[in-house]
């Protein structure tokens, strides 16, 4: 018989709020976190939005001796981390000498921020010798998921996902199969990514893919919408507590929503560009359709990859629509991306987090600005106004870059 | 007894060190309010100001760029104190 797997805490530092509930009640009110970018000089930039996490100060969450060695996006990792351990209640039961609780968390880029500044320090100054000892801890993507384990003494296994735009939604599957496996009975579990740094900003702006409506006075992103021209990069953790069922139930954990089931897949198509059939995203729905043992009618929500990109939007909507039906037949639809912008590596765990919220408390977060629904995207999206409905089951997907699938399904916990 | 001048030496570098290791705790780029710890001649490296291993690399580095002179990492291991890295540097300086 399978184990089930359920969450029972959750914490995230996103651009439309710091802390689960901050974060929820922004994105039910269609609060957007896009602004001017603040994190570096962006005056010779074509594009200046990002979505940017305000007011985030490691110290409110971690010592000086763990935040002065890491990363902008290990910072973040430890701080959504620390909310979650608390959320969940775990904290008391973890035994610091000797425990198999996993970490396993999703980062595309790992630390861009500090590898950034040492790279232009390097070639300004031509001194190999000055470059900082300590610049490989900072700038290797597991450092989020070491110092996760470093805060807390957890001893099991310890994973970084890298899939792009897909690695929060892969790491979050890799825990649950942890669990389900009987290899461990917690996972701590989720994303982090701050790709808003000089570089990172720029190969992104070159590949064409950020929103630009310079001079338009519309609002970015724009999912789903008929004038959307690319998504916004954005900063964020999420994080989540992934606990065995039974174990969970025993102690008397608060239970958000059980995680049914999931898919992974690749599409084999380009390493930017979604295959725009649609055809492995819509095998990606129904396997994680499959695996939790639901029919496409039971699906309530959908929390959509979403980007705002022209391409992603489309070929999204077609395999949503071949699943599930076109029009208002299918279940409702939201890109959350349109309020936290695009964050990469996070994206996948805090739309996760929504999505279980969604579940938990009946509510559907909206797409704001997409006034115009384009006729190519004829699926029920959840236009501007948060909709309160009951949502049984709920999915979130995640399309990365590399044709890189992932599906997760959450449904309410009896 | 030291001579003014040599106190005068020895209090120049430690103010330039202080300088370093207030640079060393600050996190990278970012302009967040950090509470820099009271640097005193007698603040211990490791108790006092929580440098690891990989930061004491760091601080090597630093004091290399700063002063001109090659500390050696083996005898870096011996500084636990801002006295004793300020005496390491002197006698560096004195060398070369």
């Amino acid at each position: 018989m399978k184990r089930r797997v359920v969450i029972t805490g959750m914490g995230a530092v996103t651009p439309i709020g710091i802390g689960l509930i901050n974060f929820w009640e922004a994105a039910i009110q269609g609060r957007s976190g896009v602004g001017e970018i603040t994190l570096f000089d962006a005056q010779n930039y074509q594009n200046h939005t990002a979505a940017e996490v305000k007011n985030f100060d490691p110290k409110d969450f971690m010592l000086p001796e763990v935040f002065r060695k890491t990363d902008r996006f290990a910072q973040m990792g430890v701080a959504a981390t620390k909310m979650a351990i608390e959320d969940s209640g775990i904290e008391q039961l973890i035994d610091k000498d000797k425990n198999n609780i996993a970490v396993i968390i999703g980062s595309g880029l790992g630390g861009s921020l500090f590898h950034e500044e040492q790279i232009f320090k390097l070639i300004e100054n031509r001194e190999p010798r000055k470059v900082l000892s300590s610049s490989v801890p900072r700038i290797a993507p597991n450092a989020v998921s070491a110092y996760i384990a470093m805060q807390y003494k957890l001893r099991g296994p310890n994973l970084t996902i890298s899939t792009a735009c897909s690695s929060g939604g892969n790491a979050i599957s890799a825990a649950s199969r942890l669990i389900e496996d009987g290899i461990c009975d917690i996972v701590v579990t989720g994303g982090a990514e701050c790709p808003v740094t000089p570089f990172t900003y720029a190969a992104y702006q070159s590949l064409r893919v950020l929103a630009n409506m310079n001079g338009t006075g519309r609002k970015v992103p724009r999912p789903f919408d008929k004038h959307r021209d690319g998504f916004v990069l954005g900063e964020a953790a999420g994080i989540l507590i992934l606990e065995e069922y039974k174990r969970a139930k025993s102690r008397g954990a608060r239970i958000y929503a059980e995680l049914k089931g999931y898919s992974s897949n690749c599409g084999a198509y380009h390493m930017a560009a979604p295959d725009p059939s649609g055809n492995d995203a819509a095998d990606a729905i129904e396997q994680a359709l499959a695996m939790a043992h639901i029919g496409k009618k039971d699906v309530n929500y959908i929390n959509a990859h979403g980007t705002g990109t022209k391409l992603n939007d489309e070929s999204e909507a077609r395999a949503v629509g071949k699943v599930f039906g076109f029009g208002k037949a299918g279940p409702y639809i939201s890109s959350t991306k349109a309020e936290t912008g695009h964050t990469i590596g996070a994206a996948g765990a805090i739309e996760a987090i929504l999505t279980a919220m969604a579940v938990k408390h009946d509510i559907i977060p909206p797409t704001i600005n997409c006034d115009e629904l384009d006729e190519q995207c004829d699926i029920n999206v959840v236009q501007n106004q948060a909709v309160k409905k009951t949502v049984n089951f709920a999915i979130s997907n995640s399309f990365g870059f590399g044709s890189n699938n992932s599906v997760l399904v959450f449904g309410k916990c009896e | 007894m030291r001579s003014e001048s040599e106190i005068k030496l020895h209090d120049e570098i430690f103010s330039r060190l202080k300088s370093i290791i207030v640079d060393l705790l600050r996190v990278s780029q970012e302009k967040i309010s950090v509470q820099i710890p009271e640097i005193t001649i007698e603040t211990d490296l490791v108790d006092d100001l929580g440098l690891d291993s990989v930061e004491m690399l760091d601080l090597t580095t630093a004091i290399s760029a700063e002063f001109g002179v090659n500390p050696d990492a083996g005898q870096m291991i011996n500084v636990r104190t801002i006295d004793d890295a300020v005496k390491y540097i002197l006698e560096l300086k004195s060398k070369s």
